[in-house]
């Protein structure tokens, strides 16, 4: 099992005892029960997977213990996260949202309430793309928006710092990292290789390599070094246009706060001489 | 369900010895008895301990405070502490009174319970603020002798002020003339009015025109920040402001994402409902009543009327807030001054272009500011960086004067 983090139903984690873990379920109870079995150093988070009103069970307990809140329907549940505000003073809390019409109010609420937030991007068609350049603009000229929204945030500092990085590491998606366990109790990548139960996970790593290679877009792509095929696996023949505008906008802000960030300084040295 | 630090805005009297015209309670004539208070405490700190609460402020006011005697709060504090201490949680305590029944006896136990600060109200003009022989401009003279009186004794006071249409006829400078260099306050509130409680002819008159009042507030946050940027306190702009530049501002309870989540009200009778207004004026709307329950925690869980209180925000905001660029400083706004206005809490607050206007003030003050600070070359800082922004481009703090406990109520 090595150092992978392994995500893991509830239901499963007495199967894990050693491993790094992160714990989902969508019931809070089954949840909080889960947790007295494990040892709490090595639970990374607690993902859950619905967003009832009670959450009692957490609230003052597992103190500090990271909980993500995953919204699969964000226009549906957003007012949900009023319910969890409080839960901020006993947990750091991660917001993730799949992208589907209407996320955007989800990720605009989310950070209202000093949530982060973490978009789960998939495939976004038009109209989706759409959405979230309006998501990257709140995000990148916004006063109040004062958290993370993933993969914006780890895409903006890498560009900013010149500092490598893979939407796959982004995403916790990387098979070298992250192994998601399904109720079935098989091991794949995430949630979206549930279907791809040929191969195990490790081994997909070439396969992403291959597959992108073989794509003539990824070959010519300014941003193969940070996407690395994430939008090309499993459907080779997604139109990438609309995700190259997103990191196209992500470089520019960079340059400009890298400009503004040198003339600072250079300022400061005259100021100092 | 109320994170780490909640409060109650106690009364332990509903009586007042003045008879303002748009005052939103109810009154009675009901003193809590210190068997009463104690009883009260020891069922929060019982709320206390199920929901890892570790502290609580009570801000305490009525009916008017002062008509209770000195030594009651003296037995108060000490029988307070002593449950605190005795169960390991903290307890801190404000005060807020109309100041008319103010006398020096009053002196020690403000400076040992209340941190040797009190919060009042005035407005100018004076116009609704009366005596029971109706008579504003007595009311004025005794509470501005008082006032003085406390001043020089030592006590920190603040001050929260109602606008009326006098107010606006007569323009922010007076209106901040008056209270910072003729009454000698530095710090002080500017609260919008409601109707609440029973009608009559004065509360009939409190709407006032959103545009006028919106270019009031903007046009007192120009004189503040010529004449009293750092050195007077002046709520909720300055907390704005703050809240644009560095998002350390702590903003009143009308903006909170849900009040109650904050806290509770309890009245003299030991009814519980969600603050002073709704606790004096709207049975229909109380949780239920303190000394009839043994479980605090589960009369607020299980309370039909305070469930409406904790849905609000998800009812209100996709009317049209969560398409609102403020949408994280206000969250619709509040229920009782909606509830007031329009019958039903489930609207936005009828402040809305009042509070757009004061915001975009706000941050546009706050721009201009940190701008001058971080000095040319300075234009683009990405939000999201905020944690993450090179020390040598972080924003200095203004110089804010502290604020005092005024309710309404601050987060913690």
């Amino acid at each position: 099992m090595g150092s992978l983090v392994y995500n893991v139903p509830a239901s499963k984690v007495d199967l894990y005892r050693g491993c790094d873990i992160v714990v989902r379920s969508d019931d809070v109870t089954e949840l909080a029960a889960a947790l007295l079995r494990c040892d709490p150093s090595k639970v990374r988070f607690i993902q859950l997977l619905a967003t009832p009103a009670d959450t009692s069970a957490l609230e003052g307990s597992f103190y500090s213990l990271p909980l993500e809140i995953h919204l699969s329907d964000p226009a549906n549940q957003y007012t949900r996260l009023y319910d969890y505000a409080n839960l901020l003073d006993s947990h750091p809390i991660r917001v993730s949202l799949k992208l589907a019409p209407g996320f955007s109010k989800a990720v605009k609420l989310a950070v209202s309430l000093n949530f982060p937030v973490k978009l789960e991007l998939d495939h976004p068609d038009a109209e989706l793309i759409a959405e979230l350049g309006s998501v990257l603009d709140l995000y990148l000229h916004r006063g109040n928006v004062r958290q993370p929204i993933e993969p914006f945030h780890s895409l903006l500092l890498s560009f900013c710092r010149d500092e490598p990085v893979s939407l796959w590491q982004i995403a916790e998606e990387d098979p070298s990292q992250v192994c998601f366990v399904t109720e079935g109790g098989e091991e794949t990548i995430s949630e979206r290789f549930i279907d791809q139960k040929e191969l195990q996970p490790i081994r997909y790593a070439e396969l992403f390599q291959q597959q992108a290679s073989s794509s003539v877009e990824c070959s010519g792509c300014a941003f193969y070094g940070r996407c690395r095929g994430y939008f090309k696996w499993p459907d080779i023949e997604y139109d990438c246009a609309g995700v190259k505008q997103i990191f196209a906008t992500l470089e520019s802000s960079a340059k400009e706060l890298q400009q503004d960030l040198a003339a600072f300084h250079e300022m400061e040295v005259q100021m100092q001489s | 369900m109320m994170g780490n630090h909640f409060s109650i805005i106690l009364l332990p009297t509903n009586k007042c010895n003045v008879n303002c015209e748009y005052c939103f309670e109810d009154k009675t004539d009901d003193r809590m008895s210190l068997v009463q208070l104690s009883d009260v405490i020891n069922k929060a700190l019982d709320h206390m301990e199920r929901a890892n609460i570790a502290a609580l402020t009570i801000h305490w006011q009525g009916g008017e405070i002062m008509t209770m005697p000195v030594e009651w709060f003296e037995r108060a504090y000490d029988l307070i502490q002593n449950a605190a201490a005795s169960r390991g949680k903290l307890i801190d305590h404000g005060l807020q009174s109309n100041m008319i029944g103010y006398n020096s006896r009053w002196n020690p136990i403000i400076e040992r319970m209340f941190d040797n600060s009190v919060g009042t109200s005035m407005d100018f003009p004076n116009v609704h603020r009366k005596l029971f022989n109706g008579s504003s401009t007595d009311y004025t003279r005794i509470w501005n002798y008082n006032v003085q009186t406390a001043l020089d004794a030592g006590i920190r006071i603040g001050v929260i002020a109602v606008p009326n249409q006098a107010t606006l006829d007569t323009g922010a400078e007076k209106f901040y003339s008056y209270f910072v260099d003729e009454v000698g306050i530095n710090s002080f509130q500017v609260n919008t009015p409601f109707p609440g409680g029973e009608q009559n002819d004065a509360k009939r008159s409190l709407g006032l025109d959103v545009d006028q009042l919106g270019q009031f507030f903007a046009d007192l946050t120009d004189v503040w920040l010529e004449r009293g940027y750092g050195t007077v306190a002046l709520g909720p702009i300055d907390e704005l402001i703050k809240t644009f530049t560095d998002a350390s501002g702590s903003l009143p309870c009308i903006w909170q994402s849900n009040c109650a989540d904050e806290f509770i009200s309890i009245d003299a009778r030991g009814f519980v409902a969600q603050c002073d207004c709704w606790v004096t004026s709207y049975p229909e709307y109380f949780f239920g009543n303190i000394y009839e329950t043994d479980n605090l925690t589960r009369m607020l869980a299980e309370s039909r009327a305070r469930r409406k209180f904790v849905e609000r925000p998800a009812m209100v905001i996709p009317q049209d807030c969560i398409e609102c660029e403020y949408l994280s400083l206000c969250h619709g706004g509040c229920p009782v001054r909606t509830f007031t206005f329009s019958g039903t809490m489930f609207e936005k607050d009828p402040y809305c272009h009042v509070y757009l206007a004061m915001f975009r003030k706000a941050e546009e003050v706050a721009a201009k500011l940190s701008g001058q600070r971080a000095r040319p070359g300075y234009k683009f800082i990405p939000k999201g960086l905020a944690d993450k922004r090179n020390s040598a481009v972080q924003i200095d703090g203004p110089p804010f004067p502290g604020r005092l406990n005024l309710v309404q109520i601050e987060r913690r």
